[in-house]
């Protein structure tokens, strides 16, 4: 039978049924357990970096070359043809996609994804669009939390830091909404989660609170979500002092739960100490090291009917 | 046959031979609806009402223009606007086709995004699309591109039309 993926379009998470999260999921772990090196053999995957980012772009061509495919692409867009010649973004994808057998796409425009998949004739990934959606993130991170907790159902998860505009936590949150999660939001007043993000988990009956600090929700949670305040966004009196608001100590783990884990989307910087990286609650760097299956997973789904 | 439904309101404005007669217009969008289309800059005979009474509104504007029959493509631009008018089709005096507007699911090349990072206002290729809903009472519009979802009347003000 036919994937429901294969052949198709991965911009948004929103486009996700909890059926394509669960065969996501299930196919990561499974290329996790059982490497396979044959499921994009003679394949060529565009890897196209408008916006630089390191970690997903070297994810992405990671797992195309762990499942035998080839990649062509660029790191940023200042050496293009669109950078130095004015090429129009949809000239430029429509050449490389009918270059390609899929095209993974970054770029620091809300939309542009979208735009590329409504014109390209191969399957496009969206690895980033602005502050919209970033789907394989979001992938990783339920990989993540199935990986720690076994299900992910009902979890207790608390979102720290930028809520405002981390696209991570809107689209996990998101994600997570349809597992009846329940949400704790630790941000400073001026990083809160956005009302339409709200509106969407009032919709969905999920049961969510606001918090000032870690310490009075640390009792309650199986994931503690810690995201990055990003420094381009503030003056930078404004930012030491957000940034300070929130940070993680070993001292402040002391009444976590034993199968507490923190995730965080990465890089961080001072938000979470360096020796809690010793602490058996400390994830991050595995969660990273899940991107690369969470990425095989989807691209070998839409490059193969069945696996 | 009167297009209006009141007759205080049908000496106020006077009858038109061909055309159309947009009725049961919320109160203040008549004026966006003359932006949107341009009448005011065609010589079409031309008679608006705005604030007249109405039994099921309160209050409601009337457009009567003559020689104008709206596109199926109009028709839907038009029921953004004014998702509860009336279309009456006019032809020698007469009404030869009258229908409610329905709100249209999705607008296509009519409105631009007001989310000034959205990648449809840097890409000249790239045509703006809304998917259209209804929150009880309040219109929304959610961009084909870059998600975002904005009540109707936070469209329209970016389009230069008042809400």
């Amino acid at each position: 039978m036919t994937n429901p993926l294969f052949q198709k379009d991965i911009i948004s998470i929103s486009e996700f049924t909890k059926d394509h999260i669960e065969l996501v999921l299930k196919t990561a772990r499974e290329l996790k357990a059982h490497p396979r090196n044959d499921l994009l053999k003679d394949k060529l995957i565009g890897v196209t970096f408008f916006e630089g980012s390191t970690r997903t772009r070297l994810s992405f061509e990671t797992a195309v070359q762990r499942l035998g495919g080839r990649v062509i692409g660029f790191p940023d867009a200042t050496n293009t043809s669109l950078g130095k010649k004015g090429e129009t973004f949809v000239d430029s994808m429509r050449i490389i996609t009918s270059y390609t057998d899929a095209l993974v796409i970054r770029h620091n425009r809300e939309g542009a994804a979208r735009l590329a998949a409504d014109i390209s004739p191969v399957p496009v990934i969206n690895a980033g669009d602005g502050s919209n959606q970033h789907p394989s993130q979001t992938m990783l991170d339920l990989f993540s939390i199935y990986e720690t907790q076994g299900r992910l159902d009902e979890i207790s998860i608390a979102f720290v830091g930028d809520l405002k505009y981390g696209r991570t936590v809107h689209s996990l949150a998101e994600a997570l909404s349809l597992y009846n999660a329940r949400i704790y939001f630790v941000s400073p007043e001026s990083l809160a989660m956005p009302d339409y993000i709200l509106k969407d988990l009032d919709k969905h009956g999920i049961k969510y609170s606001i918090h000032n600090s870690l310490e009075e929700v640390m009792p309650k949670i199986d994931i503690l979500y810690m995201t990055r305040v990003q420094k381009e966004r503030f003056d930078e009196t404004e930012y030491q002092y957000l940034k300070s608001k929130f940070i993680l100590t070993p001292e402040v783990l002391a009444d976590a739960r034993e199968n507490m884990k923190i995730l965080h989307p990465l890089p961080r910087i001072d938000e979470i100490v360096s020796s809690v990286d010793a602490s058996p609650h400390a994830y991050y760097f595995k969660q990273a090291a899940n991107g690369v299956y969470a990425r095989e997973a989807i691209l070998a789904l839409v490059l193969n009917k069945e696996i | 046959m009167s297009v209006t439904t009141e007759n205080k309101d049908k000496l106020m404005v006077e009858a038109i031979a061909d055309g159309t007669v947009i009725d049961h217009i919320a109160p203040g969008q008549a004026i966006n609806i003359l932006r949107m289309f341009k009448f005011l800059s065609r010589n079409n005979q031309l008679t608006v009402g705005f604030n007249l009474r109405s039994g099921e509104l309160g209050k409601k504007d009337i457009i009567k223009i003559a020689n104008v029959v709206f596109s199926p493509a109009e028709t839907e631009q038009l029921a953004i606007l004014a998702p509860n008018a009336t279309i009456n089709q006019i032809d020698n005096y007469k009404v030869i086709d009258k229908y409610k507007l329905r709100l249209p699911r999705e607008s296509v090349g009519v409105f631009a995004c007001p989310n000034s990072n959205c990648i449809t206002n840097f890409e000249k290729d790239a045509t703006p699309r809304f998917k259209i809903s209804k929150e009880g009472d309040v219109v929304m519009m959610r961009c084909h591109y870059c998600e975002k979802v904005f009540d109707r009347d936070i469209v329209l003000k970016h389009n230069g039309l008042e809400s």
